[in-house]
């Protein structure tokens, strides 16, 4: 029965997904590690649970609504961080509890934890077919400028009396991440889209000596994570989200027990 | 032939003022020191300089705009973060540089520049491993990739040891000397300086002197930077400070 539906649409439009997510997230996730902004995602995260409810109240397409939400997070995050002495967790913790604190006033609550955890019924062909077109183009843009995205992340002040115009390289990350963010909120959720981000990074450099290794394994990381979250859930008809972040998880502790026993035989 | 013009510059951080009034130029070749007690806004006028503080009066004018570099006091980085010097190198080196599948041609020149401060063996070595006086080597060596003709040191030899201090000060020197390369080094090293820089700046806060060392590093001028238990004597070509304290 299990090979049957394998071959059904469905499965390959979530096979799609799941790829175009564990490949473009955890990539992400090296940046944000490396930036020292691991909770940037939390709050992107929560702001689009307000896009949720509006679009529900107002009734307007969801997927506009997330990605709509989850761009003007992006740009108002960074225009505050630039604009104003407030550091960014702090401009973080702002826009994190009031967006989630709306959105929990405004939405029922069973819409509430299928906002919170993902929910695979209510991914269509559509939300497929964008995910992985913009998948694609985010994967693109960050391996052809991961030099100047590394460069801007890890030593702006460098970076920049090099000639790199670290500001709009930093505009341009947050574009990518809130894109991203928003592409995975469907499946994963609000709640936990951040730790599909974080989780495959930080397994990765557990173990890697290069950035260009942990790049490489944090996407191995991540698909690995979303594939084997998926069968699970096909299986035994978990939420999407816990069931993949619990996966990453299982393997960010397999690492490190991995990683310390090899250590201790070395 | 002018290369920067600093005209009454100042720079106050809220109520804090840090530099008041300070004008200047650098010539292309110039080697040009900025000494002063701690807190005198040497690091600030530095960043001034390149762009990288945008709160100032006055101007900061660059008459041409030459291949700059800039060699920090440190970097703060993620702990642990597994980036090897190799990569560090890459990520500096410019168009048609691949990092992910570098050249040879890539790789002998990150080598040839950690060559020139005996730091070949740090080539795949993770940043985060390295002590201060080795990530101080990184820093200058990276700094002389894509040929740069103006480099500003915030203090090159801070955390190097003495040998290796005299090492790294030799090796801009000759670099000076072979390339004409500008630099603009901030340093507390009165006896470097004296022997090194083409011209000094003198700075606490306000502009002290400056000109020529061996003209306007006096027991006067040092006094007025660095307080009156200061003075200087002269061994052989040398020159020496010593507190009274």
């Amino acid at each position: 029965m299990i090979i049957t539906e394998l071959f059904r649409a469905e499965i390959i439009n979530l096979m799609l997904l799941s790829l175009s997510l564990g490949i473009t997230l955890p990539l992400i996730g090296v940046f944000t590690v490396l930036r020292k902004e691991a909770l940037l995602s939390d709050a992107l995260a929560h702001v689009i649970l307000l896009g949720i409810a509006l679009s529900i109240i107002f009734k307007i397409n969801i997927l506009l609504g997330i990605f709509a939400f989850s761009i003007l997070a992006g740009l108002a995050i960074y225009l505050v961080k630039n604009k104003s002495s407030l550091e960014l967790d702090a401009v973080v913790g702002v826009f994190f509890t009031t967006a989630l604190t709306l959105g929990a006033l405004l939405i029922s609550s069973e819409e509430l934890l299928e906002s919170f955890l993902g929910n695979l019924e209510k991914i269509t062909r559509p939300d497929v077919i964008i995910s992985t077109v913009l998948a694609a183009v985010l994967i693109f843009a960050l391996f052809y400028k991961f030099k100047e995205f590394a460069s801007a992340s890890f030593a702006p002040d460098l970076a920049q009396v090099d000639g790199l115009k670290v500001q709009r390289y930093e505009l341009f990350f947050m574009l990518i991440l809130a894109l991203a963010v928003a592409m995975g909120i469907k499946l994963v959720g609000t709640l936990l889209i951040s730790a599909l981000i974080i989780v495959p990074a930080a397994s990765a450099k557990i173990f890697t000596m290069q950035l260009r290794t942990m790049a490489l394994w944090s996407v191995i990381f991540g698909v690995a994570a979303v594939f084997a979250g998926l069968t699970a859930t096909l299986y035994w008809g978990t939420p999407p989200g816990p069931t993949i972040i619990l996966s990453g998880s299982g393997l960010f502790f397999l690492t490190l027990i991995g990683h310390l026993l090899f250590k201790k035989h070395k | 032939m002018k290369l920067i013009s600093v005209d009454n510059l100042s720079v106050s951080f809220g109520a804090k003022p840090i530099l008041k009034d300070i004008s200047f130029d650098i010539e292309m070749g110039d080697i040009l020191a900025i000494i002063g007690p701690n807190g005198a806004g040497k690091t600030v006028l530095v960043r001034t300089m390149l762009g990288l503080n945008k709160i100032f009066t006055g101007r900061v004018v660059w008459h041409s705009r030459p291949e700059t570099s800039y060699v920090p006091q440190k970097i703060n980085f993620e702990k642990n973060f597994p980036l090897t010097v190799k990569e560090f190198f890459l990520l500096e080196l410019g168009r048609g540089n691949s990092f992910w599948f570098p050249s040879q041609k890539s790789l002998t020149e990150i080598k040839s520049k950690l060559a020139e401060v005996n730091g070949e063996h740090l080539l795949n070595f993770r940043l985060c491993d390295l002590s201060q006086g080795e990530m101080q080597r990184i820093l200058i060596a990276r700094s002389l990739l894509e040929n740069p003709q103006i480099v500003f040191f915030d203090e090159p030899a801070s955390g190097i040891d003495i040998g290796a201090e005299e090492t790294v000060y030799t090796l801009l020197h000759s670099l000076h000397k072979k390339n004409n390369l500008t630099m603009v080094l901030i340093s507390h090293e009165i006896d470097i300086v004296y022997r090194f820089a083409t011209k000094v700046i003198c700075l606490n806060k306000e502009m002290i002197c400056q000109g020529a060392p061996q003209e306007v590093l006096t027991t006067e001028s040092l006094q007025s930077v660095f307080g009156h238990h200061t003075g200087i004597y002269k061994h052989g070509h040398d020159l020496n400070i010593h507190d009274h304290n």
